[in-house]
């Protein structure tokens, strides 16, 4: 039956009382563990198609003779799958009904963030009619999308609606087989959002997860698929700048991008997730699985990432350059504190002719944490007149912390031309002292400078990220000098 | 890959004069094994045709060494062949505070110089190569420099190779005593050498206020393979110099290691590698800043054309304890065929915050613009492309400080260049 926009957006509209849909899950939680009765359930759950209940049974098949990966410059207690609940209903908050009952350290937070005191309601799940406000807004913006022809919905509602197009694109660019982690997800993935821009289309504002209820608590397992067809373009913001106090240990996501012929995606994210306590005790462990395809001639695929939160993050944003001119970009700033520890870097893979990557990756490394940025700029045969340029800086707070920076670089053609550069160093006292003799404290001095450093990598965020992103960065390294 | 037992079975029969040597032994036939691809510093180098191969000993011997001088260089000269040390090709010894001969060939106070340092840093528990060399080495070169003496003259150690499937494994031990001075080559020669595989591990100790060059020849020819392990222990002032030129050899593996252990030290390590055909060369380096207030700098550059794979790994440590360390790390290649690739990967790791670390890494080709600005003064375009190599590879040559070694280096790569464009 062929779908029409105009039902798209009667469906959206019809979304905004998905709370509901929560509280009622709650009692079929499956019990812990992983195993293909577990599967066969959430999938059931979902009412899936068979073909996506099989993509999910191979996947686990072949999740099951893969090891977990140990190359990566972190250090945690092994992970009990078994101990997990693969499908419980999206997590809900409890619901308060004042302020008041919300944790201060949180509010607090909140207040240096700049959050209006309707969003923190929001965000700290207080039961206010301003949701209905934010979903109107909502409402009134999908309209628009609808409008374009662009579809925007959660991962479900595009299995049933779209089955072709998720069919055809879903492990296209993160292959079940991938990883230890990738292959995790693609079993028991829970839900995501998915996208496609039309031919020729220019989203008129930036998609955000934000927009869509309940996706802040979607869960561990999320899947993210977007389609950028041909000549279209579209900026997507991923996440949220408020601290959410996730009680998922372990997320273990996989995000798709493919850009066909002249198309261009820009994925921007802030993940500040709960870094664990400054005794390193708790936090989330972040092995996120992210590339995109630049399938087509000139297209290209941007990430941009501020990284502040989780206690592990295992995360390389990657691009496959296929298309002949397509572009690559990564723009990374880190920030690790106290027990925190980051793995986290891009691929660029150069497979078409006059392929272009850039990376600017920005660690900053605080307390007792350990920061390392891993990478791989791969060249192949074909690849003639690629091109790439990478910066790793990073810098160093503190005596007790640790920068690594681990670049790979391989190039099989004689026209490439790539340069790899890093740096380390710490805050120059002269850059603090110059900053205490005009009245600026410390620990202010520092967030300025901190600030400066990662400015090229903030000024490629959308404008209400970036000023939010710098104030995570601030608010990330309190307590660290002095 | 073949059988580790019935690799080693072929070495059996070399007597174990250390005691080092019986240690090793029991490593490598049990637990260690050899790298595969599998193993995170051996991801682009198989060794296979190495362990595969059934190797013989040759009773090849050169009647003179002329003709593996290095043009009017004068240097105290110490010939092995085929991994035995040979008195009559080597020169007399006289200067003043060295002791220079064969590992095996001391007694008294040496002897004991050699028992304390033998095996104290290469690491035949972790590394098999090392353990290998470990355990079947037939000798190796003893440099002794007694504190405070400076040895004008630069030694040579020649290790000539020769004959069809000769393995060699050569162990060499250099004490550096306090504020001494030395220039040492070791010149690794496969002369008539068929499918051959050497195998070198070198110790050095350099004591306080003491200053070390030491530069690594390499050309044992296209059939060959070597793997040439050099762990320099570093302690006080001192500085030392390790640079590597690799002529031939169809598989060449350097592991360079630095121990950084005292402060104000400054390592130096440079490399230049020009390679053709189907050669493979894979250098591996490793500073490990232990101490405050040292300095490391590293410049490796290389060329590689028609089939040759190069790979570069660096790696810069520094420990909590190694505060205002300076290190500097580049690595620059130029690929000049499509069927030529390059692999590389400059590692730091820093766990001290008061530091200055760098590095960097660049893949290119020529310029077209710098050819072209020659060619329309009239250079050819061999002229021209040679030029440019040469200033490519000017900044490491510059860091040759024996003149008669740095002519030979460059008259190296000019004549590669010709051969490579006829």
């Amino acid at each position: 039956m062929a779908y029409t926009e105009t039902e798209l957006a009667e469906e959206l509209k019809g979304k905004k009382y998905e709370f509901g849909f929560v509280s009622k899950f709650e009692s079929d939680k499956a019990p812990k563990g992983i195993n293909e009765d577990i599967i066969r359930l959430i999938s059931s759950k979902k009412n899936e198609p068979e073909w996506l209940l099989e993509y999910r049974l191979k996947a686990f098949s072949t999740w099951q003779q893969m090891k977990e990966p140990t190359w990566a410059h972190v250090h945690y207690p092994p992970v009990d799958f078994q101990d997990i609940h693969y499908y419980s209903a999206p997590k809900t908050k409890k619901k308060v009904d004042s302020l008041d009952e919300v944790d201060p350290e949180l509010l607090s937070m909140y207040d240096k963030l700049g959050i209006s005191v309707e969003e923190q309601k929001r965000l700290s799940g207080v039961a206010v009619d301003v949701v209905v406000d934010s979903v109107s807004v909502e409402t009134s913006f999908k309209e628009k999308l609808g409008e374009l022809g662009i579809i925007f919905c959660s991962f479900s509602e595009a299995v049933h609606n779209h089955p072709e197009l998720v069919k055809k694109y879903l492990g296209s660019v993160v292959p079940m087989n991938d990883n230890f982690y990738a292959a995790l997800n693609a079993a028991v993935f829970t839900d995501g959002s998915f996208c496609y821009i039309p031919k020729g289309v220019r989203c008129p504002m930036e998609l955000s997860t934000y927009f869509r209820i309940n996706e802040a608590n979607t869960g561990q397992f999320e899947r993210t698929l977007v389609i950028a067809d041909a000549g279209s373009y579209v900026s997507y913001l991923e996440g949220c700048t408020a601290p959410i106090r996730d009680e998922n240990q372990l997320h273990a996501a996989v995000v798709e991008l493919v850009a066909m012929d002249d198309a261009e995606i820009k994925y921007s994210t802030v993940q500040n997730w709960y870094p664990g306590d400054e005794n390193g005790k708790g936090g989330i462990y972040n092995f996120v699985t992210k590339r995109g395809l630049c399938e087509g001639r000139n297209s290209k695929i941007s990430w941009t990432q501020v990284e502040t939160g989780s206690a592990i993050t295992w995360k390389y944003p990657s691009c496959i350059l296929k298309g002949d001119n397509s572009t690559g970009e990564f723009y990374s700033v880190a920030v690790t504190n106290h027990y925190q520890q980051a793995d986290t870097g891009t691929k660029m893979m150069h497979i078409g002719k006059n392929t272009k990557s850039t990376i600017i990756s920005k660690g900053i490394s605080a307390g007792k944490s350990n920061n390392s940025y891993r990478g791989l700029v791969k060249v192949l045969p074909k690849a003639a007149n690629a091109r790439n340029f990478s910066q790793c800086d990073s810098l160093l707070i503190g005596s007790d912390c640790g920068a690594h920076t681990f670049p790979y670089i391989e190039a099989q053609n004689s026209s490439a031309k790539v340069e790899h550069e890093a740096t380390t160093s710490k805050i120059g006292e002269d850059q603090i002292f110059y900053c205490l003799q005009r009245g600026i404290d410390e620990e202010k001095a520092v967030s300025l400078i901190v600030n400066g450093y990662a400015k090229e990598v903030l000024n490629k965020l959308p404008m209400e990220f970036a000023i939010e992103a710098q104030k995570l960065l601030t608010i990330s390294l309190e307590g660290s000098v002095g | 890959m073949g059988d580790k037992q019935t690799f080693l079975k072929q070495f059996d029969s070399i007597p174990a004069v250390f005691p080092v040597q019986g240690t090793a032994r029991a490593h490598i036939h049990n637990g260690l094994d050899f790298p595969t691809t599998r193993d995170e510093y051996w991801k682009y180098t198989r060794v296979n045709a190495i362990l595969d191969k059934d190797y013989i000993d040759n009773s090849w011997m050169p009647s003179s060494i002329n003709e593996y001088s290095i043009p009017a260089m004068d240097s105290i000269d110490i010939v092995f062949v085929n991994g035995g040390f040979n008195k009559e090709l080597s020169s007399n010894a006289s200067e003043s505070g060295l002791v220079f001969g064969s590992v095996l060939n001391q007694d008294g106070e040496n002897k004991n110089l050699i028992l304390e340092h033998l095996g104290k840093y290469a690491d035949s528990e972790k590394h098999a190569f090392s353990a290998f060399n470990t355990s079947y080495f037939k000798d190796g070169a003893f440099i002794r420099i007694k504190k405070g003496c400076e040895i004008k003259r630069p030694l040579r150690i020649l290790n000539l190779s020769g004959g069809v499937n000769q393995a060699n494994n050569l162990r060499n031990l250099f004490l550096i005593e306090e504020n001494a001075q030395v220039q040492i080559i070791a010149h690794n020669i496969g002369a008539e050498l068929q499918g051959g595989f050497v195998n070198v591990v070198t110790e050095v100790s350099v004591g306080d206020g003491s200053n070390l060059e030491y530069y690594l020849i390499e050309n044992d020819g296209d059939e060959s393979s070597l793997i040439n392990t050099t762990h320099v222990h570093q302690a006080g002032t001192s500085t030392a110099k390790v640079v590597t030129l690799t002529q031939s050899g169809r598989l060449v593996r350097n592991n360079l290691n630095f121990d950084i252990n005292g402060q104000g030290c400054e390592s130096n390590m440079y490399g230049i590698y020009f390679t053709s055909g189907k050669q493979h060369l894979d250098n591996h380096t490793y500073a490990d800043h232990r101490s405050p207030n040292c300095e490391s700098n590293e410049l490796y550059k290389g060329v590689m054309t028609e089939r040759s794979t190069g790979v570069f790994n660096g790696k810069i440590m520094v420990r909590q304890e190694a505060q205002k360390t300076n290190a500097f790390q580049s690595n620059q290649n130029i690929l000049l065929s499509d069927n030529a690739s390059i692999n590389t990967k400059p590692e730091l790791e820093i766990y001290a915050d008061d530091v200055k670390c760098s590095h960097g890494c660049t893949i290119g080709q020529l310029d077209d613009e710098a050819l072209f600005y020659l060619r329309s003064r009239g250079l050819n375009k061999l002229e021209a492309s040679k030029l440019l190599i040469q200033a490519f590879a000017g900044d490491v040559l510059e860091e040759i400080s024996i003149p008669a070694l740095q002519e030979y280096v460059a008259e190296f790569i000019h004549k590669k260049f010709e051969d490579l464009d006829a």
